[in-house]
């Protein structure tokens, strides 16, 4: 309940920030005499744009107290949203302003001599190429570090060029309070970009973690175990949470990737976290299998909503597709250890037998806890006591107790799966409220 | 479930955006007040008028500067009062007094 009425809170500021200069543009109101529907309506669209855009880095910014009533991955989605509907406003508003005037060149010229115009053009062109170039990210075959750096650099002239095309063009920024409102939301963004890409790395450099082991476990996927610097460790995390892992030289590097922790979160004497990383190319092909013992890294963590110490239940479905098993293990092995006597069921999905990982520690696990373990195989082979096919609604009633819709729900893995649970659980009756999916494929 | 409702959720809040972009320019761009209120031409200050005549597309500083870089300014004044009759929504007086504006007054 708390965790609601703090979500609320903070969506509540986030719309209020976003609808915050039009109120108070209607309130100045400099425009003595009316200047057309359109004309106000491309200034209306202009502000939305305007804040949309500076705001954008307060929800990737990884700030803890605004990420935990929503996770960070809703928040990530809700970027990517809002950055869609940012270039939609910007692009009414250059639109707004083109039929006004019959002269549409003028508002799409990013080169012309008016500086006003010109920033403001410039902005509009590269809204359209940030988010094109995030939606097509794979197609266009980027690495993920170039997308990054790209996206970063986009986002900070989209907003610098709105800025100035507000202070130069705006006829509402003509009035001192306007003004300062606009160079107020241009602050905040750079404060929050420099506390991103400045003060965060800043505040670890110095405290990198250390490679203790790392080793291929099948399926192409490394289990990499993290030493923690001396007395700099984790004061715990919670099973199923996930952190940033930085490669390279300094905590400035762009190779930072989320990475869910797969170990206990019951606290051991060495501190130590482990890591499942599935080669899916780029960082995780190249850069992770290299990473040998004593090697140093940085870990911005712990971070994440996908965990089951936040909501009660009388037991725990755990739907695992892929590399989605790695915060299942976390879970189980976590509640092995607080002896929690809950019954659990796993199921996990993989292409065949050869991409199930974790499989001997799964089944000890079942041996040592009320587990019940569900391989589900789209090649199985015959006599293997598994599931074949995908994971259905036929598997899940299959499988389920009697009593599954007091039990609470974690769903992770490829996305075709988590939509397939996201409809086929609430068809089965079990609420909403008691399903949890964590998702990163965004880009 | 979050991620489901996420895009719902974003489309609400982008088409309650869009209504009050809307709500806002409606009520910005009022009716203009009545005849015997309205404030004589001459009591709007000259850049006001240029605010809502010509600042959505031109910038005052640069047109003074090319107004004024010609030659003959009286010639010029003549020259731009004509075409401003043509060009734009602004009333013959007004043209005269945005021209004013940018040229500075006529010489006596």
């Amino acid at each position: 309940m708390a965790l609601l009425l703090r979500g609320m809170a903070w969506f509540g500021l986030y719309s209020f920030l976003v609808l915050l200069p039009l109120a108070f543009a209607l309130w100045v109101d400099p425009i003595a005499t009316p200047r057309g529907l359109w004309t106000e309506a491309a200034t209306g669209a202009g502000f939305v744009a305007f804040t949309l855009c500076t705001l954008e880095f307060s929800l990737v910014g990884r700030f803890r107290a605004a990420a935990e009533p929503f996770g960070i991955d809703a928040l990530m989605l809700w970027h990517r949203w809002m950055g869609i509907a940012a270039a939609a406003f910007l692009a009414l508003h250059a639109g707004f302003l083109a039929i006004r005037s019959g002269a549409p060149g003028q508002w799409l010229d990013p080169f012309q001599r008016d500086v006003g115009r010109a920033t403001g053009a410039a902005a509009l062109w590269l809204a359209v190429a940030v988010v094109g170039s995030s939606l097509l990210r794979r197609r266009l075959r980027w690495r993920y570090e170039t997308w990054q750096l790209l996206h970063g650099i986009g986002a900070l002239g989209i907003v610098l060029g709105a800025t100035v095309h507000a202070l130069a063009q705006g006829s509402y920024s003509r009035v001192p309070a306007v003004r300062f409102l606009v160079a107020g939301y241009a602050g905040l963004f750079l404060l929050l970009f420099a506390r991103y890409r400045v003060w965060r790395p800043l505040r670890i450099w110095g405290h990198p973690w250390r490679v203790v082991e790392n080793r291929e476990v099948g399926d192409d996927t490394f289990l990499l175990s993290l030493e923690p610097p001396q007395g700099r460790g984790w004061h715990g995390f919670e099973p199923g949470q996930f952190a940033w892992l930085i490669t390279g030289r300094t905590p400035f590097s762009l190779e930072q990737h989320p990475i869910t922790i797969a170990s206990s979160a019951e606290p051991s004497s060495d501190g130590r976290a482990d890591f499942a990383i599935k080669n899916l190319g780029d960082w995780s092909g190249q850069v992770v299998p290299a990473l040998r013992p004593g090697d140093p890294l940085w870990v911005d963590g712990p971070h994440g909503a996908f965990t089951l110490d936040r909501e009660p239940g009388q037991g725990f479905v755990l739907i695992a597709g892929g590399i989605g098993i790695s915060p299942m293990c976390s879970m189980l092995l976590t509640l092995r250890d607080r002896e929690d006597r809950r019954p659990v069921v796993l199921i996990y999905a993989a292409a065949d037998s050869d991409a199930l990982v974790f499989r001997e520690e799964l089944d000890a696990l079942a041996a040592e806890m009320d587990l019940h373990v569900v391989y589900v195989l789209e090649q199985a082979e015959p006599g293997d006591d598994v599931e074949s096919g995908r994971v259905t609604e036929d598997v899940l009633r299959r499988h389920l107790p009697r009593q599954y819709r007091r039990f609470q729900f974690y769903v992770c893995g490829p996305p075709s799966m988590m939509d397939a649970m996201e409809r086929i659980l609430p068809e089965l009756g079990v609420p909403g409220s008691s399903i949890h999916t964590e998702r990163f494929d965004m880009v | 479930m979050v991620h489901s409702l996420l895009g719902r959720a974003a489309w609400v809040f982008g088409g309650l955006a869009a209504a009050t972009t809307l709500a806002f320019a409606a009520l910005v761009d009022r009716a203009p007040a009545p005849p015997q209120a309205a404030p004589a031409i001459r009591e709007i200050p000259a850049e006001e008028l240029f605010a809502q005549h010509c600042a959505l597309c031109h910038e005052a500083r640069a047109m003074t500067a090319s107004l004024r870089a010609k030659p003959d300014r009286e010639g010029t004044r003549r020259e731009t009062v004509d075409f401003l009759r043509g060009h734009g929504e602004a009333s013959g007086e007004e043209d005269v007094r945005i021209v004013d504006f940018l040229l500075g007054p006529k010489a006596r």
